[in-house]
Parts: C-alpha cells; structure tokens; sequence
C-alpha cells in the first residue's frame, strides 16, 4: 500500500484543482458553500444539478468508467483523486449519483445495447436522472417480499404495486423497479427489474415529508403501467441478481462519497471554530478529535475496499464494515454540531432574531436515516457474522 | 498510488514476524523496508505475541539519523524520545528532572532523551547524577525506565528545529507501529473468541447462532478493521520524509489506542467465565494494549494534540 501520488496521478490532480479554482465551478462552489437551504428538496436538487452539469462538462465525470461508455477507462485511484480534492473543497454531492454510481454499472453489465445507448450518455451528463423502486410497505430489510407484480401481456409488461423510499423520484426521469413477474416461484425467485418512465401512465410519484421536514423520500404508485419488453433489464425471473449486484456497488465506490459527506460536515465545524473565532470547550474538543480521527481512519478503509474491487470487481471481505461505521460517525458528527451550536442552534429564525441557520438540525435528523436505508445495521452486522466471519446461523 | 498489499506485503499480513535480526539489517540496507512493512511486521509480531514495535521504533530511527547521533565508540545508543520530556531541563551541558521511559529491555548503551529545549541528548546511565530504576507494568515484556537526574552531563546531539523534526519523527513512527501491533494483538483476541463461539454449546446450539453474539462479533470485527485502516494509512501516507505525518499519528494512537481495547474487551466476554481465568491467553494482549496505548502521554495527550493541530492548523480543506 502506497498513497502518494505517481507522475501522472499528480498532473491529472493538478489539473483538476486548477479546474476547481475558475469558473464555472468556483461560483458553484461558492453558492453551496452559501446555501442554507439545506431543508428544501428542489433548491437542492437543482444546484446539484448543475454541479453535475459543470462537472460532465470539464470532462469529469465518469473517469473510470470504459470509454466505449464514454469514460475515460482510468483506475479507481483517479476516481479517489477526484473525491479527495471535491471534498477538500467541500463540493455538494451531484444530483443524479444515484444513476451514476448505482443503475449505471447496472445498465453496462446487464443491460441490452438499446438500453445502454439510451441511457448512459444522458446519465452522464446529469440529464437522465434514475430513481430504484425496490422497498415496498411490506418489503424493507426482507426485500425478497416484494408484492409488487409484473404481469406478460403480449410483447408488453403491465406493472401493478406500491413502492416506498424512493429516494428522488420528484426529479427523476426513470425509475428500476424491482417486481414479482412469475407469481409462482417464492423469494427471490421469479422477480425482475425495469425501466420504467417515470411520466407512464398509471405511475404516480408522491413525496412523503420525512421526520426533517423534507421530501426527498416518495411514495411510488404503479397502477397498470404498460411497459415494453424492452424496458426488462436482465433476464426475466433473474431480478434478484441485479438488485444485489446494485446493493453491492453500494458497498463499493460509493463508499467514498459518503465519507465525504461526513469530512465536509467536520470541516465546517473546524472552519467556524478555528482558534482566533470562537473556541471549542475542551471537552467538546475532544469529542471532535475523536471523530476526526474515526473519519480520517474510515477514508482509508474505504480505500482497502476500492483497492480490493479493483482487483476482481467484488467488494471484498471489509466492504460491509464500512455502512455500519459510517452511520455512526455520520450522526454522531450530526450530534456534536448540534451542541456546538447550543439552543440557539435549535431555534426558528424570526424577524428580531434574525436568519438562524436551519441547517445542523436538518442534517442531524437526515442523519437518523443512516442507520436504516440501503441495508440497515442490524443487516450489515447480520451479513458481516455469516458471510465475512463464517458464523454458523 | 497503490491501494492494495503487494504479494510480499500480503505473506507478512497473513503470515509470522520476520526475525528482528533481520529487519535490522534490512533497515540498514539500500532498499530498506518502509514504514508500512514495519507495520505489517509489528501487526503480525502482535498476532503472535512477540513485542516488537518498541524495537523496531529505535531501530528504524536509527538507521536514518545514525550518522547524526550515534556514539563514535561503544555500545550503539538507546532512543527513549518517547519520555516524558516535561520534566527534564537542560543547564548547558547537564540535565536535571525526573523522566520515564517504555522499554522492553533494560539499556546496555547510552540513551537518548529529548528534552523541550528542543535538544535530543545522549546519557550514560552509569555517569555522575544518574539514578536509574525499572518499574514493571502489567505487562510483564515492558518495563518503565525512570530516570531522576540531578545535573547529569549530556552531549547536546541536536538542537532547535533539527531536534523537534528528529523527535517528532521518532515519535509519529513509535506511536503508528505500536498502533499496529495493538491491532495485532486484538485480532489474535477477536480470532480466538470467534473460534470460541463456534463451538461452545449453551441452550443446545452453538453460541454464534444467537443473534446478540453474532452481531458483537460483527461490530468488533469493523472496530478492528478501522483501526487495521487507521494504521495502513498513516503509515502509507509519508508527512516529512518517510515519517507519518503528526496529526496522523496522534490520531492513529487516539483511535486504535480505543478501539483495540473495546475489541479486546469484547472477545474476553464473550468467553464467559473462561475468559476471566489467570490460564486465558486473552489478557495478556488487553494488558499489553494498555501499556502500548499509554505511551507518548497516553489517549488524553493524543487527543489534545490532535484538537489543537485541527483547530490551528486550518485551512479550510476538509481531508
């Protein structure tokens, strides 16, 4: 293991700070860093938006992905330059990272050469914007429950279900929809995904304000949906097998751009409280190098678990850890933000008080999330004992 | 970069230490090893039980600064930078104060001490004004050297910013390669009490079937895998020359100090009662982690170093 950058690692981070510093990016940068509109959904959404606009559009965005995908089929470690300098500069998340990161390895590795053509060139410019439709009421950790149903008609699929969490499906243009297609077979047997238009008839996107105050989440009401064949992504009854292959991409690259959320969240704390602005008690302080170190100890891990899927695309042995100890990390910075910030943090702005900053409490209470989505602790701990340690159920 | 272990790294990763003969001469060598295969070799040297990390500081700070600071005749010198350099002042050319030193074997050599001045001095043990007295610690393999020293003549080896960089980077290396054979040593504790719950039977079924056990043995197993990462980073990531940066080591001591204790902790209950037996070889690695995590001022120490070089040192990048 080695961290420093070879010849070309250093010019190709070069040149991408140098990118970093003009515009259009420096003034896009500059409004994140002013937003506090952390807690409304489209604002959000929107300058993500064009973050992954002006992204695409200087030429990075999909640096490892092969070029006949139109990437430009470097190794992951370009992938973690890019990361360490956006979160060194404390870049907002891009909007569609859900196609990007999740439903694009999808698309390459099971999709058709229709489907690849029509989605992963808008997927990389931001314009096709991909939501998962895999959780339903009665469908959560045991995802093999799923009800929703995808019925043969002809040459056509007619979808019928309800889908929960779906994260983003107010500004998405299509969503993969995990459904039931052969009623006979139980489990994870006879599903199948599908692209589905997110504007077909009979579908119905519905947000559902979260315990924040926001709606990122939605409701998904899929209400005899007409769908082509085309719109299958793998082979029917075999769904199962691209859900988990999206479920582990999770535990994969991904990774990185969760830690980042929560270095960003500790850099703002430091900026505001650096020594010579208002100091941090010692106890509070403590608390902040203790997390600092935990954050800083899990960008390395994360990097053992992109150097290990580097080797044979797998994450490997140590990828589950890392959901697991981020979402502690994650609220516990959520946490000790909150108290830096005391009971003026917790109040609502007014006209004689001023404009207080809503942010800290929405991303606290966002963070209480990051403990169930995308598998939730007690499923992590339950795939770390049988599949990483070997312990007999 | 190179994110994953070489084959070479990966045999000692899974593998035994090698001899420490022979990584000293290796370190003295044209290709010396680097600091992340001395960590490797101290985490497998704590997998087996073998101290090692104390030894492997001195030697490869002295086989970079040897030149500098090595006595021309005599036994080869002793580095104890990691004393507590609070209490020594430095009069011209002697010492005084009370200072205590981790080691594993009592010295044959003269030591050498750092003192705030910042100045790295060389001490004859058995010269004028030089009261030595070993102290056991609950690990049996390390000792406390405490000195009391009552103008005790030194030669000044280093002194100003040459002294704290030479201090400094004894230390970032002792604290990062202790950390590596802490992890060591808790792997060994989780690996024994995974095989434990494998086999022991209670209500008819082996205790890793039962879900509160399983998922602590998932939660120490990603404690100790942050730690493992902790260390892999900050040795693979050189501040000043191949030294970790400080702010790395003091974090790296912080966060693996803690988190081999909880695992430790752990794999000892979930032995039940027959962890708690003198005959168990689990304490023995949770009183050596004590010891380890202690040096260099301890947790406390650590975290206020790594508090106040955030706080100053900011520039508003967040890694």
């Amino acid at each position: 293991m080695r961290l420093a950058d070879d010849h070309d690692e250093a010019a190709f981070r070069a040149e991408f700070r140098a990118w970093l510093r003009r515009d259009p990016a420096a003034a896009l940068l500059d409004e994140a860093q002013r937003g506090t509109a952390r807690g409304d959904v489209g604002q959000r959404f929107e300058l993500r938006s064009r973050w992954h606009r002006a992204l695409h559009d200087g030429g990075w965005m999909g640096v490892s992905w092969p070029s006949r995908f139109g990437g430009r089929g470097l190794p992951f470690a370009y992938q973690i330059i890019l990361n360490e300098e956006l979160t060194a500069v404390q870049a907002p998340p891009i909007a569609a990272w859900v196609a990007v990161e999740l439903v694009a390895p999808l698309l390459m590795k099971w999709g058709t050469a229709a489907q690849q053509n029509a989605m992963l060139p808008g997927i990389l410019t931001g314009e096709t914007v991909v939501c998962q439709g895999f959780s339903e009421p009665g469908a959560g950790s045991d995802l093999a429950a799923v009800s929703t149903t995808a019925r043969r008609d002809g040459e056509h699929w007619v979808l019928d279900g309800t889908k929960v969490w779906t994260s983003w499906a107010q500004h998405s243009s299509v969503a993969l929809v995990l459904a039931r297609s052969d009623p006979a077979q139980p489990g994870h047997r006879g599903l199948s995904c599908f692209l589905v238009d997110i504007d077909s008839p009979g579908l119905r996107v519905e947000p559902l304000r979260m315990l924040h105050g926001g709606a990122e989440e939605n409701w998904l009401h899929l209400d005899g949906v007409r769908v082509a064949g085309e719109a299958l992504l793998g082979e029917p009854g075999r769904g199962w097998r691209v859900v988990m292959h999206s479920l582990s991409l999770a535990r994969g690259v991904s990774s990185l751009t969760r830690t980042a959320t929560v270095e960003v969240a500790i850099a703002r704390l430091l900026t505001e409280h650096s020594t010579g602005t208002a100091p941090l008690d010692e106890v509070t302080a403590h608390r902040l190098a203790v997390l600092h170190a935990r954050a800083r100890a899990l960008r390395w891990l994360c990097y053992r678990v992109v150097g290990e899927l580097d080797q044979d695309g797998i994450p490997g042995s140590i990828a589950s850890t890392e959901k697991l100890l981020w979402a502690r990390l994650s609220r516990d910075v959520a946490a000790l933000t909150l108290d830096v910030h005391g009971l003026p943090g917790l109040t609502e702005p007014t006209d004689w008080a001023g404009d207080t900053n809503t942010a800290e409490r929405f991303d606290y209470l966002r963070t209480l999330a990051d403990s169930v989505e995308g598998g939730t602790d007690e499923i992590q701990r339950e795939i770390l004992a049988t599949r990483v340690l070997g312990l007999e159920a | 970069v190179q994110l994953t272990l070489t084959p070479g790294q990966a045999a000692v990763a899974d593998g035994l230490p090698t001899e420490l003969d022979i990584l000293c001469r290796r370190l003295c060598s044209d290709t010396p090893p680097t600091l992340f295969d001395l960590a490797l070799d101290c985490e497998a040297a704590g997998r087996s039980g073998t101290p090692r990390s104390d030894a492997l500081a001195r030697a490869w700070w002295l086989a970079r600064h040897g030149d500098a600071t090595a006595a021309p005749t005599g036994e080869q010198p002793h580095p104890a930078l990691d004393a507590d350099s609070d209490g020594l002042r430095l009069a011209g050319t002697t010492v005084t104060g009370r200072a205590g030193a981790l080691v594993t074997d009592r010295p044959c050599g003269p030591l050498l001490l750092a003192c705030d001045a910042p100045a790295v001095l060389r001490l004859c043990l058995d010269g004028p004004g030089v009261a030595v007295t070993t102290r056991a610690t609950l690990d049996p393999a390390h000792q406390v050297l405490d000195l009391d020293l009552a103008d005790a003549p030194v030669t000044v080896l280093a002194t100003g910013e040459k002294a704290a960089d030479r201090i400094a980077e004894y230390r970032a290396a002792h604290q990062v390669l202790a950390a590596a054979e802490m992890v060591g040593l808790a792997a060994h504790c989780l690996h024994t009490a995974l095989r434990y719950v494998a086999e022991r039977e209670q209500f008819g079924k082996p205790l890793s079937t039962f879900q509160s056990v399983r998922h602590s043995c998932a939660q120490a197993f990603s404690e100790l895998e942050l730690a493992r990462s902790m260390v892999y980073g900050a040795a693979a990531s050189p501040g000043q020359g191949d030294a970790p940066g400080g702010c790395d080591a003091w974090q790296t001591q912080l966060l693996v100090g803690d988190a081999t204790v909880a695992v430790a902790e752990t794999a000892i209950h979930l032995h039940g009662g027959r962890g708690l037996v003198w005959d168990s070889d689990l304490h023995p690695a949770l009183r050596r982690i004590w010891v380890l995590r202690s040096a260099n001022g301890g947790p406390g120490r650590a975290a206020r170093e790594v508090a106040r070089q955030l706080l100053e040192h900011r520039g508003g990048a967040a890694i």
